[in-house]
């Protein structure tokens, strides 16, 4: 079964750590320094933006350091009895395995509101206690959130690593997949994850996915992705729910408007949904959304978002009976989208044809590159005189001649006729 | 679902002893089932503490399992299925094949059964602490319940150190303190062996959860630590088998 490259080809060592020397220095002397005494802050807050390898770096830092890492996410520690039986207990006492242990506590963003400030209130008393390393992770430490707790701790800020820094990991990653690559593909990648390895490395692997060669061409597409590593969750959640209200929860966290997921659904649904009634099923819910998504747009009672949303989530989650793909499915960015904007330079074309049309015959634009335009070109293809006079008469540029006659030869001979 | 498996104590009241001196550290227990008889190793949530049981099949009534299957199950809710059992009855515990549930089939002047889920198997494997113990002293499990009981009295850990004469439990709270000494050879310190003198100190929470469960189990009990190291508390089972703890200890301030 294929892994995610993410974990795949995780550093194990402080070493293969992505960028971040100082901070990850400024960490290794902090832990260092419990050997001699307890330092004067027991816990070191690391914080920096998503996907730059804070958690890898501490998973690193224990293998390097022979500790036992106890590794804690938010939801174990939402109240002040779970953080005061766990972390609290686990504080005080030596690890069973290996002489020296290091307490995590990962994505305090998780916490949210007044349910959790017990947590945080035990955090700062465990913090105060503590008798081992204890490493806080956030993506913004300055949140008023973690104030107190901020006090207790050494903050060691992560930054993004620079292109090269992550284009360099990419390398080691294709070199170990034994995959070629262009090195503009991967400068293309590594621009667009804007520091984030991990999502980096998650569009390296989907559109490598059954390549042995990349080039441009082949991670082109990803230049139309917003944030892809969150729709990619997003979509997860949407196939995989078991409830109606897991999927619709998921569509309300997509950060792209509920068009452009009605398409990312779509174009993945087939690679997800094997069993082929299962498929029908969530095919039919896509189709009955876009029903509601036409409603819309000609009505604009926005109104019916709602149903196209709850078909388009609930709807398909709902149309998995039991099967599930074997295997890791990656994601794919809609076809659709990508063949339009493929087709801009020609559509902006027609329009411009269009608006020349429009001021001569008075029909909207539209109506002219769909109705007139046809003609046009069959003229210009066949009698380069009449196709002349029409030119002159519609005043069109060169570009647009050679466009509709879509021939050099034609091209140059309607040009002569007009006199230009 | 993989191998299926069957197994039956006479006695009902060894199973739910054992599951509750398990439940102590674990709530959801991942045993392994194998054709030689039942185990499991697990920390509890903040890992200080680890719990090592083996049952093989010689103390079961009748002892069936096809092939190694891992059984996951929630204590808690196992505990209470089987908590009015007495001596006399007989328990059963078995896969249904067509559910994939646990049946638990409990004779006595009646007969009851009942069904669980089992649960998700957690692939972590728990190895076993290498430690090179210095001391090994074998005690009387009431004995050394009490003197865990009366130490908690006073502090929420306590320092127990051994020489070649005796064995000492130290415990400083705030304002009290309390010392207990055990001499070699006496009714509740059976047996003393020092390589050398060791202290290390440990949660008195701990301690008496663990004394108090397993004492139901066993008589005896052989403590074994060293200095600043994980202690090993195994408790000897006259039917067979083992049940043994391990226990971190404190990180002392420099």
């Amino acid at each position: 079964m294929p892994q995610p490259w993410t974990i795949k080809h995780k550093p194990t060592s402080l070493k293969e750590v992505v960028g971040n020397r100082e901070a990850v220095q400024k960490l290794v002397e902090w832990v260092r320094s419990w050997d001699k005494d307890v330092p004067k802050h027991r816990a070191a807050f690391i914080y920096g933006p998503p996907g730059i390898g804070k958690t890898v770096t501490v998973e690193a830092l224990a293998k390097d350091f022979n500790m036992e890492l106890i590794e804690k996410n938010a939801s174990d520690y939402r109240t002040e009895e779970a953080v005061r039986r766990i972390a609290g207990l686990a504080s005080q006492y030596r690890s069973l395995f290996s002489a020296k242990r290091i307490i995590l506590f990962d994505e305090l963003d998780g916490l949210t509101g007044s349910a959790d400030k017990g947590g945080v209130k035990a955090m700062v008393e465990v913090i105060q206690n503590a008798r081992c390393p204890i490493v806080l992770i956030a993506n913004n430490a300055y949140d008023p959130r973690f104030s107190i707790l901020r006090n207790y701790c050494l903050l060691i800020e992560f930054k993004k690593p620079t292109i090269s820094e992550v284009m360099r990991h990419l390398k080691n990653i294709c070199l170990k997949e034994g995959i070629h690559t262009d090195e503009n593909a991967l400068k293309f990648i590594a621009q667009r994850s804007e520091g984030d390895i991990r999502s980096a490395v998650t569009d390296l692997q989907a559109v490598a996915e059954g390549k042995k060669n990349i080039t441009y061409e082949d991670v082109s597409w990803l230049g139309f992705r917003d944030r892809q590593e969150v729709i990619f969750n997003v979509l997860r959640m949407i196939f995989y729910s078991k409830t109606c209200s897991g999927a619709k929860h998921a569509a309300s966290m997509a950060e792209v408007d509920p068009d452009m997921l009605l398409e990312w659904i779509y174009e993945n649904i087939p690679s997800h949904f094997q069993d082929p009634h299962e498929l029908a099923r969530a095919l039919d819910a896509v189709a009955k959304a876009d029903v509601y998504r036409g409603r819309i747009k000609r009505t604009q009672d926005w109104s019916f978002t709602r149903y196209m949303l709850d078909l388009m989530t609930a709807g398909v989650a709902m149309s998995r009976v039991s099967s599930k793909p074997s295997g890791w499915v990656p994601f794919h960015f809609p076809t659709r989208i990508s063949a339009l904007s493929k087709s801009k330079e020609e559509r902006v074309m027609q329009m411009e044809i269009g608006r020349k049309i429009r001021r001569k015959c008075h029909i909207s634009a539209a109506r002219a590159a769909k109705e007139v335009l046809p003609y046009l070109r069959i003229i210009f293809k066949n009698n380069a005189k009449m196709a002349a006079g029409i030119a002159k008469w519609l005043d069109l540029t060169p570009e647009m001649i050679y466009y509709i006659a879509e021939d050099e030869a034609k091209t140059e001979e309607i040009k002569r006729l007009i006199g230009i | 679902m993989n191998g299926m498996f069957k197994f039956r104590v006479s006695n009902a009241k060894l199973l739910r002893d054992m599951v509750a001196a398990i439940s102590i550290l674990v709530d959801e227990a991942t045993f392994n089932v194998t054709p030689e008889g039942l185990g499991l190793r697990a920390m509890d949530p903040s890992r200080v503490a680890m719990v090592d049981f083996e049952w093989p099949k010689t103390v079961f009534e009748d002892f069936i399992c096809t092939e190694p299957t891992k059984m996951c199950i929630n204590l808690g809710e196992l505990l209470k299925l089987i908590r009015r059992t007495v001596k006399d009855e007989d328990i059963e515990l078995s896969m249904d094949e067509k559910t994939g549930k646990l049946q638990v089939k409990i004779t006595g002047k009646y007969v009851r059964s009942f069904t669980m889920p089992l649960l998700e198997a957690s692939e972590e494997e728990v190895p076993t602490p290498k430690i090179p113990f210095n001391v090994r002293a074998k005690a009387a499990t009431d004995g050394l319940q009490g003197a865990i009981e009366e130490a908690g009295l006073v502090s929420d850990h306590v320092r127990i150190e051994a020489d070649s004469e005796k064995l000492v439990l130290q415990a400083a709270g705030d304002i009290m303190g309390a010392t207990i000494t055990f001499q070699k050879g006496s009714t509740v310190l059976l047996d003393l062996e020092v390589k050398e003198p060791s202290k290390a100190t440990f949660s008195l929470n701990y301690l008496s959860e663990i004394m108090k469960a397993a004492s139901a189990t066993s008589d005896i009990v052989t403590l074994e630590f060293s200095t600043d190291m994980p202690i090993r508390l195994d408790f000897h089972q006259a039917i067979g088998g083992k049940l043994a703890y391990y226990l971190a200890p404190r990180i002392e301030s420099a």
